[in-house]
């Protein structure tokens, strides 16, 4: 099976969130092979945009991971760490895990609850004392992650931590790909690309770009992200509607609030017209672009399976088909403007 | 570092059963000089010398695993455990269906914490997704009901040459027999060493019962995993023994009580050795137990292991490295066992 193009790498570099660096810094220097102006902020936000004129597209997608961060050290050696994300204790207890220490990698495991009944997570790294701990480059305040190696399977699946979301960032990329190549036409549009540092803890890149952008020329804000899909052990259908292989999820409405309806039914109408499945649903969560208050927005998902654990599973044709859908809402949407007098009209 | 055999050991899968790719690995690696036979059970048995005294070594060859009980219509299955695992470590796993036409990847979902997360799941209402969508294509992909299922696992050092393994249990008591095989086939053995590479321990030491029904050992020394905790964490009342801090004698666990002459021989033999080791209580049981019941001084001699039956396993590699040598000085004392029985 063919593997996702930038994607391997994207998911290689652990970025938990607020430990986003190693990351943008591997994002700029790929981005640096086209002629582009990119922009990057103090919190790790990275940006740039493609085109040019009166429409103005910007398009999200998160750079960070569920993970964790050491946060006290015991005279037994375990090491307390706390949660970055939204985490379930069931897909991190147990677990082997890594840590980012001064001397580098560190691997460890996650007691089991078995061992370790209480809500906090608790890491032994084989040693056998906080000094032997530190001794071996371990600190608090350091990144961990769950160890995972991505898997592809059955021309289908893909199985890997952080799919939630570098399956986003690696789309965008593949846009800026596309309109390198000549395949992708901007007709009196401009496309931002914004890659966010912080989701899984509130968002906090995006509420940084929405003080210092200006967003007022801004025609539509989409957050390209992962929801979670009903293809999980243990869930029934009323738990989630989406499925695993049939197209991305567009979010009619979310925590957040309702959709813009005219973005939502506007995204329709392209997968319409070009035979690009898709899947509405009402979502449990929120989403980045609603935090660019005032400007039109809309999300849409990839179908992610056990999200938020180290074997989010994802349809590899899901991926295919959001990059089709996202191509022609950036060539159609200057002209579905044209016309219209505001998004009510 | 992870020596080769040992990493080679820890990777193959073998669940309860189905351990026939184990075997043919450690009959490969078996020295050139010896015999080996398999017996009717699956259990692998390699005899050094002649008459007695008659030692047995013994490690497990099986892994606790699951089994492939159905394919449903969307082409999820249904499996069910084999050996003891905690439901709470099975969701949101990697795992491999062992089918006819070859290993296939598949996943043990897990329901997001947007949901409800894993807490409430039932054992009952966990598939695995081997990424297809109907029972045909399982079937297409060689998957049938009655094929196991092993846990993906990847062997990796940690710090104080500490490693990570979900085979720890019973894989380096497989490797430490086959080095001590390997010593047994170039000494002068003066009386006889049995190895044995059983099946089936983790589902009730079916291995080793047929092996007790069939042949009698003056000395049998399993050599098996001691379930340990950090120390000074948690709260039960077994023996927490230290990783790194040798190997273990384990004198009292659900099975058995160990025989008190054999651990003080034992104890005597590391000392003049120079290898440190430790003694302990913990949970379970070992393939000593039928031995034992057929006559045989039995003490199992075990390797520390934090976080057994679990993704998280992790044991010390000298701990392993200082078993197998315990092994080969019991060997070369072997004609002390006449003042035990």
């Amino acid at each position: 099976m063919k593997r996702l193009s930038a994607l391997d790498t994207l998911i290689q570099i652990p970025a938990a969130s607020g430990f986003e660096r190693p990351i943008a810094d591997w994002l700029v220097s790929y981005l640096d092979q086209y002629d582009l102006q990119i922009h990057r902020d103090a919190i790790e936000n990275v940006w740039t945009s493609i085109g040019t004129g009166d429409t103005k597209i910007a398009l999200f997608a998160h750079l960070d991971e569920l993970g964790f961060v050491t946060t006290r050290l015991h005279p037994n050696g375990l090491v307390s760490c706390a949660c970055l994300g939204n985490w379930d204790k069931f897909a991190y207890s147990g677990r082997p895990v890594i840590l980012q220490g001064t001397n580098g990698p560190l691997n460890g495991v996650s007691l089991p609850m078995s061992a370790n009944p209480d809500t906090a997570m608790l890491v032994d790294f084989g040693v056998s004392s906080d000094k032997e701990f530190r001794a071996n480059g371990g600190e608090v305040l350091q990144p961990v992650w769950l160890r995972r190696d991505s898997v592809a399977y059955n021309g289908k699946r893909l199985v890997s931590r952080a799919l939630d979301n570098r399956l986003g960032a690696c789309a965008l990329l593949e846009m800026i790909e596309l309109f390198a190549c000549g395949n992708l036409e901007l007709e009196d549009t401009e496309v931002i690309f914004i890659w966010t540092a912080q989701e899984e803890v509130g968002f906090r890149g995006t509420k940084v770009l929405a003080n210092t952008m200006d967003l007022s020329t801004l025609s539509v804000a989409v957050s390209i992200d992962a929801y979670p899909a009903v293809h999980t052990s243990g869930m029934k259908p009323h738990e989630g509607e989406p499925v695993l292989g049939h197209g991305p999820v567009l979010r009619g409405a979310d925590y957040e609030g309702v959709s813009t309806n005219a973005v939502v039914q506007r995204v329709i109408d392209i997968a319409s017209e070009h035979c690009i499945p898709l899947q509405c649903t009402f979502a449990r969560g929120n989403n980045q672009a609603s935090v660019f208050r005032g400007v039109p927005w809309g999300a849409m998902d990839f179908p992610v399976a056990s999200l938020h654990s180290a074997v989010e599973t994802i349809d590899v044709r899901d991926y295919q088909n959001m990059k089709k859908l996202l191509k022609q809402i950036i060539e159609q949407w200057c002209s579905l403007e044209k016309g219209r007098k505001g998004w009510y009209t | 570092m992870i020596d080769d055999r040992l990493k080679r050991l820890l990777t193959i899968s073998g669940v309860s059963g189905f351990e026939d790719a184990v075997r043919e690995y450690l009959v490969s690696e078996l020295p050139e000089s010896v015999d080996y036979r398999i017996d009717r059970v699956g259990n692998l048995i390699v005899k050094v010398g002649e008459g007695s005294p008659a030692l047995l070594y013994v490690a497990h060859m099986d892994e606790i695993g699951f089994l492939v009980t159905g394919i449903c219509d969307d082409g999820f299955l249904k499996f069910q455990r084999i050996g003891t695992i905690d439901a709470s470590i099975v969701a949101g796993t990697s795992v491999t269906v062992h089918t006819k036409n070859g290993h296939v990847p598949g996943v043990i979902g897990i329901r997001p914490p947007h949901l409800g997360g894993g807490q409430g799941l039932e054992f009952d209402s966990l598939v695995i997704d081997v990424g297809v969508d109907s029972r045909q294509e399982a079937v297409a992909l060689g998957v049938e009901p009655l094929q196991s299922v092993s846990f993906v696992r990847t062997p990796v050092t940690m710090a104080q040459n500490n490693v990570n393994c979900r085979t720890l249990d019973d894989r380096f008591g497989c490797y430490v027999l086959l080095k001590a095989c390997h010593y047994a086939a170039s000494a002068n053995v003066r009386g006889s060493v049995t190895f044995v590479w059983s099946v089936q321990e983790e589902v009730g030491l079916r291995g080793a019962r047929a092996l007790a029904n069939e042949l009698n050992f003056d000395v049998a020394i399993p050599v098996d995993a001691y379930a340990t905790s950090v120390p000074s964490h948690g709260n039960n009342s077994y023996t927490p023994v230290a990783l790194g801090g040798g190997p273990v004698l384990r004198m009292f666990d659900h099975g058995s009580i160990a025989s008190l002459p054999l651990a003080q021989w034992l104890t005597r033999i590391a000392a003049d050795s120079g290898i440190t080791i430790q003694a302990g209580s913990t949970g379970g049981e070992t393939d000593g137990v039928p031995l034992q019941e057929s006559g045989a001084h039995m003490v199992p001699l075990a390797v520390g292991i934090r976080y057994l039956h679990s993704l998280a396993e992790t044991a010390n590699l000298d701990d392993i490295e200082n078993c197998a040598k315990l092994l080969n000085c019991v060997i070369d004392r072997l004609t002390e066992i006449d003042a035990l029985v």
